[in-house]
């Protein structure tokens, strides 16, 4: 007999939006699905405890964000990707050794 | 000026309604809106802040989107408690204002200002279908329990590329029936953050579907 999972028999496909919507991948629908967040995340390590909305801005109208333009890849995975795209372009005949070895590494690597 | 007594007690509900003097009664509007963001910030930033670790984006993002959150309110109180989950006035509100915040994360396209959603990308405004589920009373459920139940669905999704992971997201919350398109907007901001092509996105969708799937099909046996 197979050796039951420890995971098993709690999240299925019928009650896994239930979840998501719990534990903060979605936004939670109802007061249970409020309280179970509230509850698993009593603990948590908030980075922003200390940080309070900008009202005035808001009210004055000068609110702007303060995130900066960040890639999700870093340049030299932008650069690979653009050379890769060239390379399927062009068909494997022109591919360079260095981009077929980037193209292996990557398969190897899995397309992360 | 300072908050009034009058506005320092006053039922959330009617908070809204002051801000939404704004224009004929600036003073007591942005006093209304005061008193208000005293009240919800602390969850609203909690929230945004656990989202946004969900969704892989740091605390920074977590801060914008939640004075982007406030901004909304204060630009459109268009809260309606009638239409609420809740028959608390301050747990509807919470889910109401969460329901922002995934707006905003959903839409984050980190141009320096806040997402202005319309009527297809507005999560306020699509209605969710809620699937049957054991009932159990959250107060007395171990915590334990419930944290195990929490890892099942982080394990499934660890399995997901970053790529994957948005995609997935975002289809369950403009998706919540399964239907196959997401607002035109939604999809366009996914093409040019990810740099994919309408197809592979839908591809994408289809793989990470089968990949969380496959999981609880094999851990659930």
């Amino acid at each position: 007999m197979a050796k039951k999972h420890k995971l098993g028999g709690l999240v299925n496909d019928s009650n896994l939006n239930h979840w998501l919507s719990s534990s903060g991948y979605l936004y939670p629908r109802n007061e249970t699905e409020l309280a179970l967040f509230e509850k698993a995340h009593a603990d948590y390590d908030y980075q922003l405890e200390d940080r309070s909305i900008d009202v005035d801005s808001i009210i004055n109208g000068t609110l702007t964000c303060q995130t900066k333009v960040i890639s999700l890849f870093v340049p030299e995975e932008e650069k690979d990707i653009q050379e890769l795209k060239m390379a399927a372009r062009k068909g494997v005949q022109s591919i360079p050794k260095d981009i077929l070895d980037k193209m292996k590494n990557k398969h190897k690597n899995g397309d992360k | 000026m300072e908050k009034t007594e009058e506005i320092k007690t006053a039922c959330s509900l009617d908070l809204f309604e002051y801000i939404s003097w704004k224009t004929d009664y600036p003073d007591e509007a942005a006093n209304a809106f005061k008193e208000f963001t005293f009240r919800f910030e602390r969850d609203v930033i909690r929230m945004s802040e656990v989202a946004c670790s969900r969704w892989g984006y740091d605390e920074t993002v977590a801060f914008d989107i939640s004075n982007c959150v406030f901004q909304r309110v204060w630009k459109y109180p268009s809260y309606k408690q009638e239409k609420s989950k809740s028959e608390d006035i301050n747990k509807g509100i919470k889910l109401w204002l969460h329901r922002i915040v995934y707006t905003q994360l959903a839409n984050y396209k980190n141009k320096g200002f806040c997402y202005e959603a319309d009527n297809e990308t507005d999560l306020t405004l699509i209605e969710t279908i809620e699937e049957l589920v054991e009932e159990f009373d959250v107060s007395i459920e171990k915590r334990r329990l419930i944290l195990k139940r929490m890892k099942v669905v982080d394990e499934a999704l660890s399995h997901l590329t970053h790529k994957h992971k948005i995609i997935y997201l975002t289809y369950k919350l403009y998706c919540p029936d399964g239907k196959a398109y997401i607002p035109r907007p939604v999809s366009k901001k996914l093409q040019e953050e990810l740099g994919l092509a309408q197809g592979s996105i839908r591809k994408y969708k289809e793989e990470a579907n089968k990949i969380v799937a496959t999981y609880l099909t094999r851990i659930n046996g």
